[in-house]
């Protein structure tokens, strides 16, 4: 197995306020990203997702583990060139424009002045903030920031990518871009943490979620790209309950509902097709909220058992 | 050496200062300062001389160039640190020493831009009038050790003063500076003429012997000194020198301290 682009071995980070008591906000977390995965981190607000990515990077200093990038100590600035990070709601200086931001950014990371240019232009267009890029900072919005700021981490074609809450400010338009961000980037084998509360994104990119509440890693689950779950309201189902377990033993009835953990909305056709040659009378069938998010909410907030038994 | 390496070695990164030399120069309250400057530099060359460029008794030096420094120097690494931009930048392969540095002297950039503006139209000015003298062409870099010295100290507060209150801090021990210095002299002049209190006289000394030291001096006598043939004191512009290392290390050495303490938290 290659060297993990980031490692984590028993991270542990206590916040000392005056006149409050201490913060466990990551408590023994151990996890590691290999070149071409797409890792999320998923949990509650305070649950240590943040605070974990910027141990990561050695923005905070741990109180106890061990952190490595490529296999190096995380404070080289030889490995910091190989690492990119994205902030929640990143602030610029208000009176540069997004572009000469980028081009500071680039000329950090030692491009020559032509290629920082072209660089910066580039990612300006491919975040589709080609036209705010050359105005200043000061006049952006929430969504045009996070952009800039996900345009300044991609600059040095990073090796490893932190994205912090990505998806927050932007538009629909924004998340299937970052979407295609993110597969562009597995494909060319860089390997990305994020931590998002989009859950049905989440599912449809990574590849591994890291379940966090209170510090604490709950679960790791590797997720099955595009798992959804499908609902389908039958008319008979006391009438065809037997035969469609035998065809689908992992489909679970409630009431005249029954659901079922399925691939993706393309599998949708074939179910419907199944269902009907087995005798069932349909009145609806829809795919539901994503699995991810059933297992979240199970596994996070001790909410239902999930009805997804084909899940691992 | 690795580039990272030799990156890390560096005591100014210009990526840092070009940038920053450009955010300042596009304030309008320093650009409303740089013109009334420019503007005062235009009567002081063409009434005086240009020796008196950024000194003297040149009301432009003392409030339209302080204040422009105050301008230049006002949060200009708090805001980088509040605004966490730099904690994106740290994350570069730069280091703190150089990150500090980058603004400092970024900011120095725009202060000379636009004191070079305001010396040549002063030294245009002097020599349309006739009072021009090549002597004269050292107030540039003279007037400006003064300036970046107080832009330098303004630096090193800005690390550890939140937002704009370094210029408060540095424009109040300026204010505090003035009143005592003239209300030492004054009370002084009075016991004399009374032949009394001879402790006001005695503070009078001691404040005159002290109270230079606060803070950089005004090295522009030099320039008249010069102009005259007299024996010319550096002693002033070679204490600004040690005032700009020393603010300079000093800023360096607090920002490294509070980053630190900012990731033990």
């Amino acid at each position: 197995m290659s060297t993990p682009a980031l490692e984590v071995v028993s991270l542990a980070k206590q916040y000392v306020q005056r006149g409050a008591p201490p913060v466990l906000a990551v408590d023994n977390v151990s996890f590691a990203l290999q070149p071409g995965q797409v890792v999320a981190l998923l949990g509650p607000n305070g649950a240590g997702k943040t605070t974990a990515m910027q141990l990561a990077l050695g923005l905070l200093d741990r109180d106890a583990g061990q952190v490595r990038l490529f296999g190096e100590d995380p404070e080289l600035l030889e490995v910091r060139r190989k690492v990119g990070f994205a902030p929640d709601s990143p602030l610029f200086p208000r009176r540069l424009t997004g572009l000469e931001v980028l081009e500071l950014h680039a000329a950090l990371l030692g491009l020559d002045k032509a290629r920082a240019k072209s660089r910066s232009l580039e990612l300006l267009e491919q975040l589709g903030i080609a036209e705010a890029g050359r105005r200043p900072c000061s006049g952006y919005s929430r969504g045009q920031g996070q952009r800039l700021g996900l345009a300044a981490a991609l600059l040095g074609e990073p090796e490893l990518l932190l994205l912090d809450e990505p998806t927050a400010g932007l538009d629909p338009a924004g998340v299937a871009a970052m979407r295609e961000l993110l597969a562009s980037l597995r494909a060319r084998g860089a390997a990305v943490l994020l931590n998002s509360h989009l859950l049905s994104e989440v599912e449809k990119v990574c590849d591994v979620a890291l379940f966090m509440k209170g510090g604490k890693l709950l679960r790791t689950h590797v997720v099955a790209g595009g798992a959804q779950r499908a609902e389908v309201r039958l008319v008979n189902v006391e009438e065809v309950r037997a035969r469609v377990q035998q065809l689908l033993p992992e489909a679970v009835f409630a009431g005249d509902r029954l659901t079922i953990a399925m691939a993706g909305g393309d599998a949708m056709p074939g179910l419907v097709k199944m269902l009907s040659q087995a005798g069932a009378e349909i009145i609806e069938a829809k795919m539901e909220g994503a699995a991810l998010e059933q297992l979240y909410l199970e596994i996070v907030e001790g909410k239902g058992a999930s009805a997804l038994g084909a899940l691992p | 050496m690795s580039e990272a390496a030799a990156a890390s070695n560096q005591l100014v990164s210009w990526p840092v200062a070009l940038q920053c030399a450009r955010d300042r120069l596009r304030s309008t309250p320093v650009l409303v300062f740089g013109s009334l400057l420019i503007l005062g530099e235009l009567f002081v060359g063409h009434m005086r001389s240009g020796a008196d460029i950024f000194g003297g008794y040149s009301f432009s030096a003392h409030v339209f160039l302080l204040g422009l420094t105050l301008l230049l120097g006002s949060a200009l690494i708090s805001e980088e640190l509040e605004s966490g931009h730099a904690q994106l930048v740290l994350l570069r392969p730069l280091s703190r020493a150089a990150f500090f540095g980058g603004r400092l002297a970024g900011a120095g950039i725009a202060l000379f831009i636009i004191m070079a503006v305001a010396w040549a139209v002063g030294c245009g000015a002097a020599w349309s009038a006739g009072r021009f003298s090549s002597d004269d062409l050292l107030a540039l870099p003279v007037g400006f050790a003064w300036a970046f010295a107080w832009l330098a100290v303004l630096a090193a507060i800005s690390v550890v003063a939140r937002g704009a209150s370094n210029t408060f801090w540095v424009l109040t021990t300026v204010v505090l500076w003035a009143l005592a210095k003239f209300s030492l002299a004054g009370a002084n002049l009075i016991a004399e003429k009374n032949h009394k209190w001879e402790w006001i006289t005695q503070l009078h000394r001691i404040g005159s012997a002290v109270l230079p030291y606060v803070g950089p001096q005004d090295p522009t006598d030099l320039l008249e000194k010069m102009s005259q043939h007299a024996a010319a004191d550096y002693g002033p512009l070679l204490y600004d020198l040690v005032w700009i290392a020393g603010a300079w290390l000093l800023g360096a050495f607090l920002l490294s301290k509070r980053e630190l303490a900012r990731r033990r938290a």
